[in-house]
């Protein structure tokens, strides 16, 4: 007598709690469902496909037959009574298998001089999806051992706006800290030890370095104001003790945050601006970090503005009909000519059950360039029938890039001209708003000697691409700059250098915060991005215009 | 007065220089103003908003339309309203207060403005005393838009604060449902810019 939940050829049978979800109760079983809107019911991310039983839906009681299966969204769904069956999708789990993480750091040259050097560091990169934490041995100046994992909040919430609602609800900021630290950083140091042979309790130090919401909940401060104008953290600095926080090291060791810029742009650009130090490179330097929110810095003479602007998931795979993370069967490239023989980069398990932000990029520039998609994102039809690659999916033109029998999923792998205009919104947010940080300093995008791409992202994308769909300026690949985990690089410098602390306080009152929808030109600049490359094609001068 | 199909066209595609050019030709050559705006204009965007509840158009090209729409009402505006011109009715859109989007709010407001509505535009943070305002000024409807769960519960605030006026309100943005409109009253709900439209038309009983 219990419900029985079946994933990828196994079953787990859990009891019925009162009240519960399925989604939680898949949770139980030990499978993570993806909860993009945070389980309010709006999104599609968490669908389960129901098995006999009785359920509650929304507030409906239905009843599946034997030999039936109902796709429902789980986070909306009960069992009613003690026996049911419930079909978990693969689209539907979230997995770690082969998460392509942006661990990769280069620390610049700097001085050593650890606070003390005796024991260990962690330098930890709490991203709101991703959380990285790095073991420096405080005595050598080195990193022994870095490890990953999605933090673990993604099970309530997929976005910064979603989580900063759920901490308007009693007791969900003391869940979402528990989360973070006990679900996710307390199980990486236990690997990092485990690896290394150190003891938690040869931890002395942490520096955190992440985005301003994130450190507001790993502190235990509910991020709230962020949520509403004008915006302003309750801090834009933290710091306490492990003991105080239930990490798993010397209870005294103090644990701090890279102090924020604003309530929008983190301490991990603080610490992206620190490690690259565009102050030092001639002319007009943007430094971009492209993720659901993109920070944008711009620097001339002295002067820094910043800005944050919204684009949204698309480029974490979210939001795309067969997108996906980063991570194992992901497709994470794609090139073709207009006979649409795609050729796909896969990661890991070869067969393919979604595409990744990068492979989204390449198959839009791959399609503008060969004719298949127009500069509005729509796709010439005759040329997707001509090669059989015509699909309508949910109602909209689509392209198959895989055959269902080829999937990991049973199902074809498409992009439909939804997910194109999806990317195209998010790539203008971007695009459009670096444009109008720019236009502050009175300068034009054409004019960038430097552009430094941080985040993980940058890190897989193909720039050529990139530009050619309009997502970053049309300057010489040269003159970009991809610094991969720069908050990591920055937490870690934290630990390695006592001097970094104070630079790092005088930093974040150097930049003047420019509110995007504010500025005079943001919403032209953004109307003029969505297309391909741009409605303004002087911008674009190497990308073909079609 | 015939529809001017090159016209159409070019607000269908987007085409904001030539939109402008054509507008200023026609006003020249003495065309009827309004025939220019609910001839070629408006059934533009309409045909444009279709395309968009078939899935044969999507967000960017409603907004790039719409842009190139704004550039042809720019040359129109002031002379339909020196003629008199009376539109099929009078609404208020703003971004509630706390939030700062207005992508979809601008792309809704157009999207009426292309139906012949006329539109005050209210902006974005508003409170309940900018769209009372906007009532006493005539609106006939209040659209209330709101991109962020964190601002959304200000529209009931607002439903609450024009409780007793004539007013319809509706509501629509990213976490804005049905369930939720019906929750707190609101008189209608749209969850796109096309739709917006016709959830405006029923709420005044305008015929569609």
């Amino acid at each position: 007598m219990a419900v029985k939940i079946h994933f990828d050829g196994r079953t787990v049978a859990v009891d019925n709690g009162s009240g519960r979800s399925i989604l939680e109760l898949a949770r139980t079983a030990g499978w993570h469902i993806e909860a993009q809107c945070g389980g309010r019911g709006s999104c599609a991310s968490c669908n389960v496909m129901l098995g006999p039983g009785r359920y509650r839906v929304f507030d409906e009681e239905i009843e599946v037959q034997p030999e039936q299966r109902l796709e429902v969204l789980s986070c909306q769904a009960q069992v009613l009574g003690d026996e049911a069956e419930v079909f978990l999708p693969r689209a539907s789990v979230i997995s770690f298998e082969g998460a392509r993480i942006a661990d990769e750091m280069e620390i610049p040259e700097h001085a050593f001089d650890p606070r003390s050097k005796r024991g260990f560091g962690l330098a930890v990169d709490v991203g709101t999806t991703t959380v990285v934490a790095a073991l420096v041995d405080l005595g050598t100046g080195e990193v022994v051992a870095r490890e990953s994992l999605y933090n673990q909040q993604i099970l309530k919430a997929d976005d910064v706006v979603s989580r900063i609602s759920l901490c308007n609800t009693e007791g969900q900021l003391e869940q979402l800290q528990e989360l973070v630290v006990g679900h996710t950083l307390n199980p990486l140091i236990h690997k990092l030890c485990a690896g290394t042979g150190a003891s938690g309790c040869d931890i002395v130090h942490v520096v955190l370095s992440g985005n301003t919401v994130m450190m507001h909940i790993f502190f235990g401060v509910s991020p709230a104001p962020i949520g509403v104008i004008p915006f302003k953290p309750a801090s834009r600095t933290f710091e306490a003790t492990a003991g105080e926080l239930r990490i798993d090291i010397r209870p005294d060791a103090p644990v701090e945050a890279v102090p924020a810029i604003s309530g929008y742009v983190g301490g991990d650009i603080t610490s992206d601006l620190h490690v690259s130090k565009p102050w030092n490179m001639d002319g007009l330097v943007a430094l971009i970090d492209i993720g659901t929110n993109g920070e944008m810095v711009a620097c001339h003479g002295g002067r820094m503005h910043a800005c944050a602007t919204a684009a949204g998931p698309a480029f974490e795979g979210a939001g795309l009909l067969h997108g996906t993370r980063a991570a194992s069967r992901a497709i994470d490239s794609v090139q073709y000519d207009e006979n649409l023989d795609f050729e796909l980069g896969v990661i890991g398990d070869p067969t393919p059950m979604g595409l990744c932000g990068s492979a989204i990029i390449d198959f839009i520039a791959e399609g503008f360039r060969c004719g298949l998609i127009n500069a509005y994102g729509r796709y010439d039809l005759d040329m997707l029938k001509r090669n059989g690659r015509y699909e309508r999916v949910c109602g909209m033109h689509a392209c198959m890039l895989v055959a269902p029998e080829l999937s990991a999923t049973g199902e074809s792998i498409t992009v439909t001209e939804g997910d194109i205009a999806e990317v195209l919104k998010a790539k203008a947010a971007i695009y459009g708003g670096l444009k109008s940080l720019l236009a502050e300093l009175g300068k034009g995008v054409r004019e960038l000697d430097h552009v430094v791409l941080a985040g993980g992202f940058a890190k897989h994308i193909n720039l050529e691409n990139a530009i050619c769909i309009g997502l970053l300026p049309d300057i010489r690949i040269e003159k970009y700059k991809v610094i991969g985990n720069g908050s990591l690089a920055g937490a870690a410098l934290a630990l390695l250098d006592r001097s970094t602390g104070p630079a790092y306080l005088e930093l974040i009152d150097r930049l003047q915060i420019v509110t995007l929808n504010k500025t005079a030109h943001f919403i032209n600049h953004f109307q003029e991005a969505l297309a391909i490359p741009n409605l303004e094609t002087d911008d674009f001068p190497s990308v073909a215009g079609r | 007065m015939a529809r001017n199909e090159a016209l159409f066209e070019a607000v269908l595609k987007g085409k904001r220089k030539d939109v402008a050019a054509l507008v200023q030709t026609a006003i020249d050559e003495g065309t009827n103003l309004e025939s220019i705006l609910m001839d070629s204009m408006v059934p533009a965007m309409a045909e444009i908003g279709d395309r968009f509840s078939r899935n044969e158009a999507y967000v960017p090209e409603m907004l790039i339309a719409a842009r190139a729409m704004q550039a042809g009402l720019d040359l129109l505006d002031p002379l339909l309203q020196a003629a008199g011109h009376k539109a099929i009715g009078k609404v208020a859109i703003g971004t509630v207060k706390g939030d700062l989007h207005d992508i979809g709010k601008n792309l809704v407001a157009m999207m009426l403005k292309g139906a012949g509505f006329e539109v005050l535009d209210l902006g974005v943070d508003c409170d309940v005393e900018k769209y009372r305002d906007a009532v006493e000024k005539g609106a006939q409807a209040i659209l209330l838009s709101a991109l962020l769960t964190t601002t959304m519960p200000y529209m009931k605030t607002v439903v609450e604060g024009l409780k007793g006026s004539s007013a319809k309100i509706l509501i629509g943005g990213a976490p804005v449902t049905q369930a939720y409109a019906d929750e707190i009253g609101a008189d209608g709900y749209s969850d796109d810019a096309n739709t917006a439209v016709k959830a405006t038309k029923v709420a005044l009983g305008i015929a569609a």
